[in-house]
């Protein structure tokens, strides 16, 4: 201000005219400020809070069985991409201890031909998981209030997609198409394998599209923490060598190639799918938590990751029926 | 003095004095949106309505839901026993059509029928805070279905879940917005097989009993639409506002239920699934 007043324009200019300027300058600094500082409370926190642990976004208090109060039996789960790496994501929540299931055709079945191709998984990558660093012990996955479980398998893939008839999705992978449309998907949650509470009346949760769904989209990733014991149907001919490689990781279904995820895990999807997509042909899932996320480093609680489609169930029923 | 021009160079001012004022009043006005959380709109069904109904139905047209969640929870029926549902929420949702029908028996009066409907034709219904207990729904072939966006998380305890926030302006989020079971449900047994009320002392906290959600799973999506859908309907809890354009309530004879989805204008999709495209 004084330095304002020392120039000579200034300096020859009325009182009165000083202030007009002054009350001009004092306009522009408000619209700055106004610009810089606008309300977006929502966008402010998100940033703020982001890749926390943090009672804004999990507020509810997921603690253990003799204790009400802290967060003890909430995850701590670092998000991976499909090509192997860390999406430097993480996701924090209070597992319910339900297994979910999703079954599409019989992983044990033989294989005829790759006319049996349903549906694909793009992009895969899996990691015997291991960290829980959070509250957790390492390795253990903790369920709300009591139980854990050990040895799951940490899945990351682009997507999953099932086909709705021959040549239909028109997607290819390596050198198959869609050859049948998969039926009969089951996806369900059963209270009676909850290894933590159990309700003493059992329910079964049944998601059940009629036609093929998807997992996934365009810009989306998806993280599965599976059990180990898990399997997916492969074309034997998508596996490097094929029939002599097949043994080496799974178990031969003519001319399909069963594998577990126990032997899944590391850069060895990787080299499957040959750092790309496979054909799937069957799918045994048994997991206790997905989520689907961006694989950016922004929170995955973030409200403006909304776009994306994660899950999409065309014609599909959602039903409640008895677990036992 | 020559040559110098002295005052208020109004041209050049009228514009960040315009704008500055501008953005003051806009300030001001989004400073009340966002922290005060006012909205203007008619309150059709009041806040805190809680309905416990068997029976009823309802459908729409297309729901799109920001902050949405589907959680397994007990709830008590009107005859005092227990039944597993699933509860479905959302923070904000808009609706094109909908329709409640709820069948009843009474004594002389016989069998009839109370029907809610906002046609589709009528207008976007906006609603805020909803709950609903369902124990079927369906997701019908020639829309979208049932589709889940952003972040979507699937296994997560039912309390976990979350929807509105706590002060319903910003984060941070309220905790089990579903009010779904921590442990005082009967339905609730302990690992132990001992059931919520005569739960083990380690697991009785403040005089009350903690599951902490665990054996109610659920799913939590940062956006839900869902396209001619109907369902089987036990509950409905709306906190929030609600509008409901073209509004009609009717009382029939006899047993009734919704349409599959309320008539109006033809569902217009640009994004129908069509198998054509996986990974759209």
């Amino acid at each position: 201000m004084v330095r304002l007043l020392r120039q000579p324009t200034l300096r020859a200019a009325t009182q009165a005219t000083v202030f007009q300027r002054l009350f001009a300058l004092m306009a522009m600094v408000v619209m700055v400020s106004l610009v810089l500082f606008w309300p977006n409370i929502r966008d402010h926190a998100g940033q703020a809070l982001a890749q926390t642990q943090d009672n804004s976004y999990q507020p509810f208090n997921c603690g253990q069985s003799n204790s009400s109060s802290g967060q003890a039996r909430r995850e701590n789960l670092p998000l991976n991409n499909d090509s192997g790496g860390t999406a430097n994501g993480h996701a924090y929540p209070c597992i319910s201890g339900v297994q979910w299931r999703l079954v599409v055709g019989n992983t044990q079945a033989s294989l005829a031909d790759t006319n049996g191709i349903i549906g694909e998984i793009q992009g895969a990558y899996s990691t015997q998981w291991a960290n829980g660093d959070g509250t957790c012990a390492s390795a253990t996955f903790c369920f709300a209030g009591t139980g854990a479980v050990n040895g799951l398998v940490q899945v990351s893939i682009k997507g999953l997609g099932f086909c709705s008839g021959a040549n239909a999705p028109a997607f290819n992978v390596g050198n198959y198409s869609c050859r049948k449309a998969a039926s009969g998907i089951q996806l369900y949650a059963n209270s009676t394998s909850s290894q933590s509470y159990q309700p003493a009346k059992s329910y079964q949760l049944n998601i059940t599209p009629s036609g093929p769904f998807n997992l996934g989209g365009s810009g989306m990733q998806t993280d599965i923490f599976a059990t180990p014991s898990s399997e997916i149907q492969t074309s034997l001919s998508a596996i490097p060598a094929g029939a002599l490689g097949c043994p080496v990781v799974g178990t031969t279904k003519g001319q399909g190639c069963t594998i577990t995820l126990s032997s899944f895990s590391g850069s060895l999807a990787q080299t499957l799918a040959g750092g790309g997509d496979f054909p799937l042909s069957a799918l045994n899932l048994t997991f206790y938590y997905l989520i689907t996320h961006t694989g950016s480093t922004t929170n995955p609680y973030n409200p403006t990751e909304i776009s994306g489609n994660s899950v999409t169930l065309p014609n599909t029923r959602i039903s409640v029926g008895n677990g036992s | 003095m020559s040559g110098m021009r002295h005052g208020t160079r109004w041209g050049r001012a009228t514009v960040p004095l315009v704008v500055g004022f501008g953005l003051v009043v806009a300030m001001a006005a989004a400073t009340v949106n966002n922290v005060l959380g006012f909205e203007a709109s008619v309150k059709i069904i009041n806040s805190s309505s809680d309905t416990s109904m068997n029976g009823m139905s309802i459908s729409t047209q297309r729901l799109q839901a920001v902050d949405a969640g589907f959680g397994m929870a007990p709830v008590q029926q009107s005859d005092g026993t227990w039944k597993n549902v699933l509860r479905a929420g959302f923070a904000n949702a808009t609706a094109t059509g909908l329709c409640v029908s709820k069948t009843e028996s009474l004594p002389v009066v016989g069998t009839y029928t109370i029907k809610l409907v906002a046609p589709a034709s009528a207008g976007t219904i906006t609603a805020s805070n909803g709950v609903f207990d369902i124990t079927d729904i369906v997701g019908n072939s020639d829309g979208t279905g049932i589709n889940l966006k952003g972040s979507t998380q699937i296994g997560l305890a039912t309390p976990d879940i979350t929807t509105i926030f706590k002060d319903g302006q910003g984060l941070p989020y309220a905790p089990n917005p579903f009010g779904a079971s921590t442990g005082d449900s009967p339905l609730d047994v302990w690992t132990s097989g001992v059931e919520a009320g005569s739960a083990p002392s380690p697991w009785v906290v403040d005089s009350k009993p903690h599951t902490f959600g665990g054996g109610w799973t659920g799913i939590d999506a940062g956006a839900a639409d869902l396209s001619r859908i109907s369902a089987r309907l036990w509950q409905i809890q709306l906190t929030g506002n609600i509008t409901l354009p073209g509004l009609k309530i009717s009382v029939t004879q006899g047993a009734s239920k919704c349409a599959d989805w309320p008539s109006g204008p033809p569902y217009t999709n640009t994004t129908k699934y069509d198998g054509t495209n996986l990974f759209p």
